[in-house]
């Protein structure tokens, strides 16, 4: 495991330093498309923490993304704040928010989950487009960055910043324990049952987390653009944060960010050279599902895997299961052994040792 | 296992392949559209911080080009009205050459798709990266608040001559953002109001878009009818991209109103005018009045027997016989075989304004104050008819009530039957007690008689 950790840590390092020098070699405008790419990684890793993690992919989270950025573009435009404010009303409104979607979604999973969150979202969109309060279609302008980040570079530095502390909060939450029951969750949510936890509580605390950095970057989003309008509840934006985790790698976390810069450089950088590029894009996506459906990262870890000579399924997805017995052990309640007569018969391997099921 | 490895790596490969073959498939510069002559543009290494690289448009450009970013929805719902915005724009730099004051005057098209953030990262590029000295466009009233937006902020002029949101030159103007050749919602709708009570009507249904365009133009309307002396008898609101207008006629057939007023866009218009016939209204209903997106050329080419006859308010007749209109008509018929919609003719005055300023200012158009001076003092015989700014940066302009007729060709196309004069955005108003009211919207549509006209 440590030596997974350190690797993590070394492409961490590796991108930072990237990150760090990316001014220096391109232009203002390569360096805005960056940033917009590095907000949108937030973005794809809220989804990925709760989708790919927990099991509960979200089809809403567009909305949340919207009301961090409506919290700060409102009191920016329409009540003239201070920049103190705009922060404290953005993740009040997004933790609100957050609260009341949890509630409404914590008593569903899998295709119930999908659609309530999917209401969810088109219920923000539909509020922003409807409020003249909130600018209608037109939406709200005259938000302004604090002058010490204003200038485009500072700016990106910030977001940078920003989006790694983030990064680095939802590694270590997915290593807490909310995090292990949330992996548990995805695995067997009557396991998890059977053990005594309280599933909806679970999902509560987990969708609020992933609403909390959806909101963060809503906020980063509205102090970018300086303009934020109904398009960014759209359902649009709630699926192609769905398809950003997926494309880098659902249930990693660098995969979203991953899949998240492939999405904005090809939109913007790609577009200026072919004219076909959604086509690119869809072609892209349908590969991935057919070749790679771990991701792009999954796929990676896979095939680094198997080159070191591990077994079967190694990947991104592996080693979920041993969790729960990590924890409690495989025992009487285990589903798979109450199939066969005799548990002890079976091909499973001892609780701590780590190693998957066949 | 082999098995496995061999087949992501032919999935790579066929990745590959497939990608190479879409990338040859639409070489850039091979497309027709806009799209294709931003990747010729775009086609110079990533952007160093030292500044850009000349635009690698077909004619090659010299050092000493002028640049112009001109944005439009060219995919999405308005394709077809952004395409006509662009047709419009280059028409005129085909017919006059594209050379001012010894300059070449060159033109970058983006595509908006309809959406503020594309529209904002395209404003974003032509600026940063491309260095253009001016923007034009765009179509969507909420992408031109984002656009506007920025381009003052980054200190470079942006003339909308599409975008029509009242309050962009009234209580939320921008510094540097013009309307050249452009409008707003309700200057259009105010003498139709006027025009409908002098027609003799008292009690008036209006049915329009339910979105901020609609409900402006609507305000406009109701404003001028309801100060001459009518009422309102109801109001119908239709959500964009209503598909089935039946339950809405059904409505109009009930009611007691002795006139119709109507503002539709795009499918929605096509919709209407549609099922105002197949419901028999446009025989035994109350009289329509439309409102010009409702039979604007760019849908009234879609359409059939249904909309001959029909009377609408609009700034650009295609159909008047006076001024530069026919020339323009006919020019745009030849080049493209259509006739022009509103969307062509306001971005050909938008350039046919542009140019004479520049040379005015002998193509200096850095000295960004100077130039848009020599904008303001330029009063221009477009093809909608003589245009002049005012102190808010809105031109005056005709507004024509039009009738769709039949032409020799078989062709439908407005005839304006009766013209209105030097119509400001405020209409007889004085401005500022026009400003002191709110903008028209869905709450506030202007019933009842405010403020007092100044005649």
């Amino acid at each position: 495991m440590s030596r997974a950790h350190m690797f993590g840590f070394t492409v961490l390092a590796v991108a930072v330093a990237v990150g760090v020098v990316v001014p220096y070699a391109f232009g203002s405008y390569l360096v805005s498309i960056v940033t917009l790419a590095l907000i949108y990684s937030l973005y794809a890793m809220s989804i990925d923490l709760m989708g790919g993690y927990g099991g509960l992919v979200t089809l809403g989270q567009g909305g949340i993304l919207a009301t961090g950025s409506y919290g700060v573009a409102y009191v920016a435009a329409r009540l003239g704040g201070g920049f103190g404010q705009q922060l404290l009303w953005g993740v009040l409104a997004t933790v609100l928010i957050s609260a009341v979607f949890a509630v409404m979604a914590m008593r569903t999973s899998q295709v119930y989950f999908l659609m309530v969150t999917l209401a969810q979202g088109m219920i923000v969109w539909g509020f922003v487009t409807r409020s003249t309060r909130l600018g209608a279609e037109n939406g709200l302008r005259g938000i302004a960055r604090p002058p010490a980040v204003s200038a485009y570079w500072k700016y990106y530095y910030l977001c940078l910043a920003i989006v790694v502390i983030c990064g680095l909060l939802m590694a270590l939450i997915t290593r807490s324990p909310l995090g292990l029951s949330m992996r548990a969750l995805k695995d067997s949510e009557s396991r998890l049952h059977m053990l005594g936890y309280n599933l909806a509580a679970t999902k509560f605390y987990v969708f609020m987390l992933s609403g909390f950095f959806a909101g963060v970057a809503g906020m980063l989003l509205a102090y970018y653009t300086k303009f934020v309008s109904p398009s960014n509840a759209a359902f649009a934006i709630s699926g192609r944060g769905v398809l950003m985790a997926i494309l880098g790698g659902i249930g990693t976390l660098f995969g979203p960010v991953i899949g998240a810069f492939i999405i904005v450089l090809t939109e913007n950088i790609l577009s200026l050279y072919i004219a076909r590029w959604t086509t690119v894009l869809g072609l892209i996506f349908i590969l991935t599902i057919m070749f790679a459906p771990d991701g792009l990262v999954g796929a990676g870890r896979s095939a680094f895997a198997r080159w070191r000579g591990r077994r079967g399924d190694a990947g991104g997805t592996g080693g979920r299961s041993d969790l729960l017995e990590a924890r409690h052990g495989a025992g009487p309640l285990d589903e798979r052994s109450a199939v066969r007569s005799d548990p002890e018969s079976g091909s499973r391997s001892g609780p701590l040792e780590g190693e998957t099921t066949t | 296992m082999i098995r496995r490895i061999r087949s992501k790596l032919l999935g790579l490969m066929a990745l590959l392949v497939l990608t190479l073959l879409a990338a040859a498939c639409s070489a850039p510069g091979g497309e027709e559209e806009a799209a294709g002559g931003d990747a010729a543009a775009g086609a110079s290494a990533a952007p160093e911080e030292s500044g850009s690289e000349p635009a690698g448009d077909t004619p090659s450009a010299s050092a000493d080009a002028i640049k112009i970013g001109f944005l439009a929805a060219t995919t999405g719902t308005a394709a077809s009205s952004g395409a006509d915005m662009v047709r419009g724009w280059d028409l005129y730099w085909e017919l006059n050459g594209d050379t001012v004051a010894g300059r070449q005057v060159v033109t970058i098209h983006e595509d908006t798709a309809g959406d503020p953030q594309v529209g904002l990262n395209k404003a974003r590029r032509l600026v940063e990266n491309e260095q253009v000295s001016l923007l034009v466009g765009p179509l969507f009233a909420n992408v031109g608040y984002a656009v506007a937006e920025y381009a003052g902020e980054q200190g470079v002029p942006n003339f909308q001559q599409v975008s029509s949101a009242d309050d962009l030159t009234q209580r939320g103007q921008i510094d540097g953002v013009l309307r050249v050749g452009g409008w707003t919602s309700s200057q259009t709708a105010h003498p139709a109001g006027q025009w409908a009570y002098d027609e003799g009507y008292r009690r008036a249904l209006t049915i329009c878009s339910d979105y901020a365009f609609g409900q402006e133009y609507c305000g406009g309307f109701v404003n001028t009818f309801t100060d001459a002396g009518g009422e309102i008898v109801e109001q119908l609101w239709n959500p964009l991209g209503t598909q089935d207008f039946g339950t809405y006629m059904a409505q109009i057939e009930q009611t007691d109103a002795d006139v119709v007023f109507s503002l539709q866009v795009g499918g929605d218009s096509v919709r209407f005018v549609e099922a105002w016939n197949s419901f028999g209204l446009k025989d035994s209903g109350p009289p329509l009045i439309g409102g010009e997106t409702l039979l604007d050329q760019s849908l009234l080419r879609n359409m059939g027997d249904e909309a001959e006859g029909l009377i609408s308010v609009g700034k650009f007749a295609e159909g008047r016989e006076e001024g530069a209109t026919p020339e323009f008509v006919e020019a745009f018929d030849e080049a493209y075989g259509d006739l022009p919609s509103y969307y062509a003719s306001v971005s050909y005055s938008a350039a046919q304004w542009t140019a004479q300023a520049l040379e005015d200012v002998d193509g200096d158009i850095d000295e960004t104050e100077a130039f848009l001076d020599a904008v303001r003092a330029i009063e221009p015989d477009t093809p909608g008819g003589p245009m002049a700014l005012d102190d808010y940066d809105n031109p005056d302009q005709n507004v024509y009530i039009r009738e769709v007729q039949r032409r020799e060709d078989d062709r439908l196309w407005n005839v304006p039957t009766q013209t209105f004069e030097n119509v400001s955005q405020f209409w007889e108003y004085d401005p500022e007690e026009f400003l002191d009211h709110p903008v028209y919207s869905r709450d506030y549509q202007g019933d009842g008689v405010w403020p007092e006209p100044t005649q």
